[in-house]
């Protein structure tokens, strides 16, 4: 399909192919946005209905003829004219039908991508009875004239990195159902899956060191880091099951002194593989976040912080994310 | 995969477009049947509406076969095109009262546009025709309705105003697209198979007998039965006899064809079949009447091809006109017909009278017969004076005629009678007198249509009348009702028929001739339009239909006319009827999105201009000035000033971006 | 304090929003509707969680204005007469006075008003309709001009009367405060308290002086397109298939009045599209009745048809 895999010889072939018939060679190719359809990229076939309805008039046509029946033949005539002109009208159904925006949301390896497609008709004409196709799920819109649509799609996001949603294929059988006129939709949108946060969790690294060794049992760890429940501490560090045991709120004591910050180190992370690691170190910048304690990352090659705040968590976070990944589109 | 459910709306378009369908058939079909389909379709209705499930098996199959049974228990032969269009018929019906799927809903509107174009095989009438387009109609409408995905509009039905315009221009392509191709497309000279025989269904007309009453019927009939037009002059109407069936045979009632050979209609008579110079031309267009034989002009000088003349000098057609036909013939106006073979036969058939009957008029006959000797004219001309002396009269209500002895009890007792009465007695006084006599119908004079330019002939045009075998001349024609009222044979039947407005002169009347004359174009240009027809219109354009590579040419040509239209009907710009102060701001929005920029319809132009300001810099310099002239312009109280501001800030706009 | 001319009046109003602005910080573009509901004639209906400054702002419009203010908290157990006023026999007079209640103000911050019951609602919406309270027969004329801001909570609790449709088409808008963003907390932690900022708010424009700038927003130039769109609007709530009950006529009165007055706002001499879309969603979220099956809330459906219908 990729014009640099075919010999050179029929390099320009592929070229002129491309050139003219763009939609059967990109379904794999990412293009900017807005794409908008014309003559190029949308194609038209019969229907099954519509090979069934060709099969009936043909039928008509021929009985006419055959007993010189003049107004079986013109209605017959008739309603062949209207299939044919029908098919410009599937054509114009997605003519100038614009891909103007694709929002993708940034989620976590194993949860579902939402996917939401802007359409909008280019030259302010209504559509009716568009379908989109996106993986196993589809969707059915009408347009109004000049408004902006939007279609939401999930997809699942399986592996952490670039996701970039597969192409969608938009289809029409308006206005009668006799042809069929589609085109995929490849936006070159991506947005990152961040590693899938660990769960259950593990304690955050105390010592800015040294990160917490993984394996240990994390009830000992607690008893030496909690305090008494102040108000306004975050219900998800009180600790529950000491709590009970000592009879009053305690709550695992996460802050550090000032002077010292929380390193999550990559490297002081042993005995799990790549991925359990990032997503420990995903669920720590999360917790370190939600706790408001500053924090630096530390990825091989790559220090980040230390900071607090929304901004450095997603740094950290596609930093996780891409970490040790190439990049598909270099 | 399992097709998707059928939505209420979609299914209630298919079934108006199949009850719409249905309605022409109920012209033809048992009033029962009608009933029957029309109650399942009503039932169904109200049913799909409280829940949508088809109907149990236990209804269904009962129902086809009570369907089927009767269909053809009505039509009889199960292989007639009735019978099968019947079935069909019921068949959808029943379809309709298990769709529940998509799929459904798709076979169903195909099957009932093809149940349209069957209806054309039983009757393609003007006012049929035209009736067409709806199930036409709502058969795309129901298309269109099962087409939409769910959860989408879709319906052109729904939002009339603006799906309704995609129709239109649909409808505005694909019109001249059919005319087009119904032009175009090759005739055959004969059919591929062989055509299906068809019963009389009851037309009115002419029927081959004449009883009494038979042609007061038709008198009563407005219905056309022919148009002509002559190719110089119209003769006097006096002389306009349409010669039908000739009538031999008389059993003191009625009058029937001969029963022996000269009635047959495979008997041929030799006869001149191309016209002389001097002889009346001119061509009918004549509409169905379920009958072999043809009105000709006597006597018939020239004859068209596929026809044979009978012995006594009827002209019949090959096969029995089912659909308009058109022929050309010629006629030497007042000529005698000559009388052919088997003149002993034709004289004996021409002499016989039901025995013992009308023992007057016998006496009456004879006595003329002894008085003026063998002279077959002069003896006419005495039962003509006859009919003239006494007091005759001719009316289109007479009293009946009750007696066994009809003839007497016209000629001496009731005296009142229109054209059959006297044609009738007269053939009675000729015979008796023993002149060989027959009686021929037909139509007499006509109406001309100033619209059309051609003679129209009604149903109320019949007539009677009467021919005599004079030796050395052949069969002359002899009209006793001209005797009694000549008046109408000056002015038509009409003259005598009930007063009617469409008649009475005036306005109405050229509403009259004008529809009647838009129904002979239809049939003369659409339903008469054939193979050589078509190949005379081609040669006109200089094409010869037979030759493949001009026939395809010319289909190229018609193509790209085509093309060309559909172009400008469908993309053509569509800001014409804007505000001009929007036109202008649109071909600002035109060239931004050409750059790669996005304008959503639902962006106002300040919005816009703030938007460009910081993804667009380099554009915004230039297009700040355009969005402030036009908000000015368009939502202020504005004035020519703003209206300039805005065209000179479009302009340097224009002027200063790059095209792509 | 004395305004005469156009121009003095959009410039009073000028300094009103930044006296308002100063006392509800980081909430300039809530200011902006307040201010837009109250040019425009209309009651508010804040939809918001206690504590996030509603008693703040309302009072700080008060100040500004110098419009009379009053406060009242609805609960279950208030009567109609603790709102509106009684009639108490006068032994002096030997005759019923009557005692005017809280609702006797020009601007009555009505709290929770979802906790009321229904009959107290009604009291308080008809008083909102009519401009007027009727007690014992005798009809009451309430102080002009007579501003409501009534505030409900967002969540489903136990022990509240939701508003029936017909009596949320009376607010004229619906907005939500929301948390202040980081800044202006922060401002907020650091700065004096709020009432004492109050206090010192002195009155920018009058009373009559905002009668005035009513009359100047009803007469604003509103063209034929403007006019085409804010119906394109109205009407696609009545088209969408996720709406059970569109926008009301009256509500397209009001969606037109605060377009003007946000006009008079921006100092602008006509209504522009932006103007109806900046207070489409606040005229349109508590209008809209859902389809059950629709997912999202007024305001969301009010904005995605904000980017669907196109300017005409």
């Amino acid at each position: 399909m990729d014009s640099t895999d075919a010999p050179s010889r029929l390099e320009p072939l592929w070229r002129w192919i491309e050139r003219r018939l763009p939609n059967l060679l990109r379904r794999h190719r990412f293009e900017p946005l807005p794409i908008t359809l014309n003559q190029r990229r949308v194609y038209i076939v019969p229907s099954g209905f519509g090979l069934f309805f060709a099969v009936v008039m043909f039928a008509i046509l021929i009985g006419a003829l055959n007993y010189q029946n003049n107004m079986a033949l013109l209605f017959g005539l008739l309603v062949v004219s209207i299939a044919a002109v029908s098919m410009l009208q599937t054509f114009r159904n997605l003519d100038q039908l614009s891909l103007v925006q694709v929002a993708a949301d940034p989620v976590y390896a194993g949860d579902q991508v939402p996917i939401a497609l802007h359409l909008r008709a280019a030259d302010g004409r209504p559509r009716y009875g568009v379908s989109l196709r996106l993986g196993s799920l589809r969707r059915h819109i009408d347009l109004a004239a000049g408004a902006i649509v939007v279609v939401h799609f999930t997809a699942p996001a399986l592996r952490r990195g670039w996701f970039s949603p597969e192409p969608a294929t938009i289809s029409t059988r308006w206005p009668f159902g006799l042809f069929h006129a589609w085109s995929h939709l490849h936006s070159d949108v991506r947005t990152l899956v961040y590693p899938r946060p660990e769960t259950p969790a593990a304690p955050l690294p105390r010592n800015p060191e040294g990160g917490r060794q993984g394996g240990t049992d994390p009830g000992d760890e607690d008893l030496r880091a909690l305090r008494a429940y102040a108000p306004g501490d975050p219900t998800h560090l009180v600790a529950w099951k000491a709590s009970a045991r000592m009879g009053e709120l305690l709550v695992r004591q996460l802050e550090m002194p000032r002077s010292r910050e929380t390193v999550f180190d990559y490297g002081q992370i042993t005995g799990l593989d790549r991925e359990a690691r990032l997503s420990r170190l995903t669920r720590w910048v999360i917790e370190a976040e939600q706790a408001g304690i500053p924090w630096r990352l530390k990825l091989p090659g790559i220090d980040l912080g230390p900071d607090s705040g929304p901004a450095h968590r997603l740094r950290c976070l596609k930093a996780l994310a891409l970490h040790a990944l190439p990049d598909p589109r270099h | 995969m399992r097709s998707p459910i059928l939505a209420t709306r979609p299914f209630e378009w298919l079934l108006l477009a199949f009850a719409a369908t249905l309605a022409p058939y109920t012209l033809w079909l048992p009033i029962w049947y009608s009933a029957l389909l029309y109650a399942v379709l009503g039932a169904r209705l109200v049913q799909r509406r409280r829940f949508a499930r088809p109907w149990p098996g236990w209804v269904k199959f009962p129902l086809l076969a009570a369907i089927l049974v009767l269909v053809v228990w009505e039509f009889g032969d199960p292989r007639s095109r009735q019978t099968g269009t019947a079935a069909l018929l019921g068949l959808t019906a029943l379809k309709l009262i298990e769709a529940e799927r998509r799929r459904d809903g798709f076979l169903t509107a195909t099957v009932c546009l093809f149940l349209v174009s069957v209806q054309f095989l039983f009757e393609q009438g003007m006012g049929v025709s035209a009736y067409m387009v709806i199930p036409t109609l709502l058969c795309f409408l129901a298309l269109n309705e099962c087409a939409a995905p769910p959860g989408t509009r879709g319906g052109i039905a729904d939002e009339f105003g603006r799906i309704g315009r995609e129709l239109g221009l649909l409808l505005l392509v694909a019109l001249p697209l059919t005319v087009f191709l119904f032009f175009s497309t090759p005739r055959l000279e004969s059919p591929l198979w062989g055509t299906v025989e068809t019963p009389a269904e009851g037309r009115t007309g002419l029927s081959g007998t004449m009883s009494p009453g038979s042609i007061t019927e038709l008198i009563a009939d407005d219905s056309p039965v022919m148009r002509i037009s002559f190719a110089g002059e119209m003769p006097p109407r006096a002389s306009l006899y349409w010669r039908g069936p000739v009538l031999w045979h008389f059993d003191g009632i009625a009058w029937q064809a001969s029963r022996s050979f000269l009635g047959r209609s495979n008997a041929n008579t030799p006869g001149p079949t191309r016209a002389g110079e001097a002889d009346l031309r001119y061509r009918v267009l004549l509409e169905p009447t379920d009958r072999r034989w043809l009105f000709l002009l006597d006597y018939a000088s020239g004859i068209p091809p596929e026809t044979l003349r009978l012995i006594d000098g009827q002209v019949v057609h090959e096969q029995p006109v089912k659909q308009v036909i058109s022929y050309e013939a010629a006629a030497d106006l007042d000529a005698p017909v000559p009388a052919g073979p088997f003149i002993q036969e034709q004289r004996g058939e021409a002499l016989r009278l039901p025995p013992q009957r009308n023992p007057q008029t016998l006496e009456m006959a004879r006595q003329w017969r002894a008085e003026i000797g063998n002279n077959p004219l002069a003896i006419a001309g005495r039962a003509l004076l006859h009919f003239n002396e006494q007091p005759f009269a001719y009316n289109l209500s007479p009293p009946p005629l009750t007696r066994v002895d009809r003839v007497d009890q016209f000629l001496f007792d009731t005296r009142i009678g229109f054209c059959e009465h006297y044609a009738s007695a007269f053939v009675v006084l000729m015979r008796a007198a023993g002149v060989p006599a027959r009686v021929v119908t037909g139509y007499q004079g006509g109406t001309w249509n100033p619209v059309g330019q051609y003679l129209l002939v009604r149903n109320s045009d019949a007539h009677a009348w009467a021919e005599i075998l004079v030796p050395g001349q052949g069969w002359v024609r002899i009209d006793p009702t001209a005797a009694i009222a000549p008046e109408r044979v000056d002015r038509g039947g009409q003259a005598f028929a009930e007063p009617s407005v469409w008649r009475a002169g005036g306005w109405l009347e050229g509403v009259a001739n004008r529809f009647d004359a838009m129904r002979a174009w239809w049939n003369e240009t659409i339903v008469r339009f054939d193979h050589l027809r078509q190949r005379r219109l081609f040669e006109d354009f200089g094409l010869d239909i037979r030759d493949w590579r001009q026939l395809g040419l010319w289909f190229g040509i018609g193509m790209i006319a085509l093309a060309l239209l559909s172009a400008l009907v469908f993309w053509s710009r569509r800001d014409r009827r804007e505000d001009p102060a929007r036109r202008q701001y649109l071909r600002v929005l035109r060239r931004l999105s050409r750059l790669g920029v996005a304008t959503p319809d639902s962006e106002g132009a300040r919005s816009l201009a703030a938007r460009i300001e910081s993804e667009r810099p380099e554009l915004a310099g230039l297009l700040r000035p355009v969005c402030e002239a036009y908000e000015t312009s368009r939502y202020g109280q504005s004035g020519q000033a703003d209206a300039q501001r805005l065209e000179e800030a479009v302009t340097a706009f224009l002027a200063g971006t790059p095209r792509r | 304090m004395d305004h005469h001319t156009p121009e003095q009046l959009t410039q009073a109003l000028a300094a009103a929003e930044a006296q308002i602005n100063q006392v509800v910080l980081g909430k300039s573009a809530e200011v902006r509707q307040v201010l837009v509901c109250l040019l425009a004639g209309g009651h508010l209906l804040l939809e918001d969680l206690p504590g996030v400054g509603k008693t703040t702002l309302a009072h700080a419009v008060a100040a500004t204005f110098d419009l009379d203010f009053s406060r009242v908290q609805f609960t279950s157990d208030l009567l109609p007469s603790d709102l509106v006023g009684v009639s108490i026999y006068d032994q002096a007079t030997a005759g019923f006075r009557f005692h005017p209640g809280p609702i006797f103000a020009q601007l009555l911050l009505a709290d929770e008003i979802n906790r009321a019951t229904p009959k107290l609602q009604s009291a308080l919406l008809e008083a909102m309709a009519e401009q007027q309270v009727t007690v014992d027969g005798t009809s009451h004329r309430l102080p002009q001009p007579f501003v409501v801001v009534a505030t409900q909570n967002p969540v489903e609790q136990s022990g509240t009367f939701p508003l029936p449709e017909s009596q949320l088409d009376r607010f004229l808008f619906s907005i939500s405060l929301g948390y202040p963003d980081e800044r202006a907390e922060k401002a907020l932690l650091g700065a004096s308290d709020r009432r004492a900022v109050i206090a010192e708010a002195r009155p920018v424009l009058s009373a009559s002086a905002l009668t005035a700038l009513r009359a100047l927003a009803e007469v604003l130039h509103a063209s034929p397109a403007a006019i085409d769109y804010a119906y394109a609007l109205i009407a696609a709530t009545r088209k969408d298939r996720r709406i059970r009950i569109g926008l009301s006529p009256r509500a397209g009165i009001g969606l037109m009045r605060a377009a003007k007055a946000h006009a008079l706002l921006a100092r602008r001499q006509h209504v522009v599209p932006e103007d109806l879309q900046a207070v489409y969603v606040a005229v349109a979220r508590h209008r809209l009745v859902l389809a059950s099956d629709a997912s999202g809330d007024g305001a969301s459906i009010a904005r995605e048809l904000l980017a669907q219908v196109p300017i005409p």
